[in-house]
């Protein structure tokens, strides 16, 4: 007997396709589960229990009536509070935005709406997806389900905390700097920050237009492609976004790994920054993995991680604070200490600089196309460690500490993050699956393959277990 | 008034002519990060091809 928040999206689909499961069932158990423990995790800013109830009835009526739409129908979720919510406040987690009532969802929310999910309510992030971890801010930080005195990361942060105690079974995150692939770190999940311009920006409070993504956050990479099949659209609003074939990602996970080529950037992990050495453990037990699974295993080179860092800075700042400026100027008082140093930065970045940035960046993305001409998909480390305490993240994103996730926005490349394990402490470990551009389902493959080959997707945060709320 | 990469202004100066407001705390934290943020643009202060463009160079074909 599986308990109901234990399902992934993949194993409760079935069930909610063959009408065992209803969608009305499951989204009272998710919201039961949210009252329950969210008092602890802050992972929520506005739950909707009302909006969620209708939605599942709704579904429910749906697929009775022989109306099934997909993997998705009936699928509790959770939204980031950066995506616009069509009559529902969409908050930056920020005073600034606290009364802000989008008049459109953004076209993400929109997707996921028409493919049937139910909307639980709108997740916490760092203010503006820029300043965390925050306590100066009108609702308090998420905190990490494996161990409540821990960070969850940001800015995704209520995100990887809701699907990591079982509070949603997806959740849409943001990644401009590493935002997605941080919390599912170090929360244990899965989360892909797809290619940059494969899933729509639009509706999405920008924090820097270039280095922006959205994405999915889930308990498994199989679930984030079930996810994706939905979200990889075209979108005509979004100048960003590419008008490209779209994957099945689905099908894609059916594939096998055997005889792909994985590139290890060693030198990240091993000389440009210091790394756990439970970390690099993990890594090298995943190497051992993807042998075991037939994979040939290459060491490669790439810029030295400084370089994308330097790059991420002066764009993710200027493009920061150009969107930002009338508002700082106006009402700084209404952000957090954070947020406010770290977009007020961009004012101080010359305009020759930001370009140089960009001509680098072009520079950086040629030569890790031609590392890509040797191997199908990269290997490092998601963060250099397991969850520090919240509240002792420091700056991390002083450039005395380097990053492996900035890298791949830099270069707009799929990542995504997977658990590789458990520190001695109980935290989760981490590893990063990079892709060529839109070969965001080979990248999942890759990480579902290792998911199903190991057994960290069976071990669960045990403090939010509640086993009267169980599936046949 | 002229900011230049080998003399920059102070940032109160700059901050004054940007018309930001800031409190010590946040100014003293900004002076860490604005000394990163020269050092990041110096290190990609290098001599360029005019043909490396930048990446986001506008494209206004569609398929």
């Amino acid at each position: 007997m599986t308990a109901l928040y234990d399902l992934t999206i993949a194993e409760a689909a079935p069930l909610l396709k063959a009408k065992t499961l209803s969608p009305v069932e499951l989204t009272a158990a998710y919201l039961s589960r949210i009252e329950a423990f969210d008092g602890q995790l802050n992972a929520y800013i506005r739950v909707l229990p009302e909006q969620a109830m209708a939605a599942a009835r709704k579904a429910e009526a749906e697929i009775m009536k022989g109306g099934y739409k997909g993997p998705l129908h009936g699928v509790p979720i959770g939204l980031k509070d950066i995506y616009n919510t069509r009559g529902i406040p969409t908050t930056g987690h920020s005073a600034l935005y606290r009364d802000h009532v989008p008049e459109e969802d953004a076209t993400t929310t929109r997707l996921l709406a028409e493919a049937g999910t139910i909307l639980l309510g709108k997740l916490s992030t760092w203010e503006f997806a820029i300043g965390g971890t925050s306590f100066d801010l009108p609702w308090p930080p998420a905190r990490n389900p494996w161990n409540l005195a821990h960070d969850p990361a940001g800015s995704s942060s209520g995100a990887g905390a809701a699907i990591a105690a079982g509070l949603a079974m997806g959740s849409m995150g943001t990644d401009t700097g590493g935002s997605i692939r941080g919390p599912a770190a170090w929360c244990g999940i899965a989360g892909l920050k797809p290619t940059y311009g494969l899933v729509s920006r639009r509706g999405i409070l920008p924090l820097s237009f270039s280095l922006d993504h959205g994405g999915p956050m889930c308990w498994t990479s199989e679930d984030c492609a079930l996810m994706m099949d939905v979200l990889a659209q075209h979108d005509p609003l979004d100048p960003g976004s590419a008008d490209v074939a779209k994957p099945d990602f689905r099908g894609s996970l059916q594939k096998d790994v055997k005889g792909l080529r994985i590139g290890v950037v060693r030198h990240f992990f091993e000389t440009d920054a210091e790394s756990d050495p439970e970390i690099k453990a993990g890594i090298e037990a995943a190497l051992t993995t993807f042998r075991d699974l037939g994979c040939e295993v290459i060491d490669v080179t790439l810029s030295p991680l400084s370089a994308y860092g330097d790059v991420a800075a002066l764009i993710s700042r200027s493009e920061a604070f150009a969107f930002h400026e009338e508002t700082l100027k106006a009402t700084p008082e209404l952000y957090g200490e954070l947020a406010r140093q770290r977009i007020m930065m961009g004012a101080f970045v010359r305009a020759c600089d930001y370009v140089n940035a960009l001509r680098e960046r072009g520079r950086l993305i040629a030569e890790i196309a031609t590392v890509f001409e040797a191997v199908d998909a990269l290997i490092c480390p998601t963060m250099p460690g397991v969850a520090p305490k919240l509240g002792e993240l420091g700056n991390m994103m002083s450039r005395s500490r380097p990053s492996f996730t900035r890298v791949f926005n830099v270069t707009g490349s799929p990542a995504l993050s997977v658990c590789t394990g458990f520190s001695a402490a109980g935290l989760p470990l981490n590893m990063q699956i990079v892709g060529r551009p839109f070969q965001d389902d080979l990248v999942l493959r890759v990480g579902s393959a290792f998911e199903k080959a190991t057994s960290f997707r069976d071990r669960r945060p045990a403090q939010w277990a509640q086993p009267a709320l169980a599936a046949e | 008034m002229t900011d230049n990469s080998d003399k920059p202004l102070p940032i109160e100066a700059k901050l004054a002519e940007y018309g930001l407001k800031v409190g010590p705390e946040t100014l003293a934290a900004l002076k860490g990060a604005v000394t990163d943020l020269e050092t990041a643009a110096r290190s990609i202060r290098v001599k360029r091809s005019y043909l490396q463009e930048p990446a986001h160079t506008l494209r206004l074909w569609t398929k």
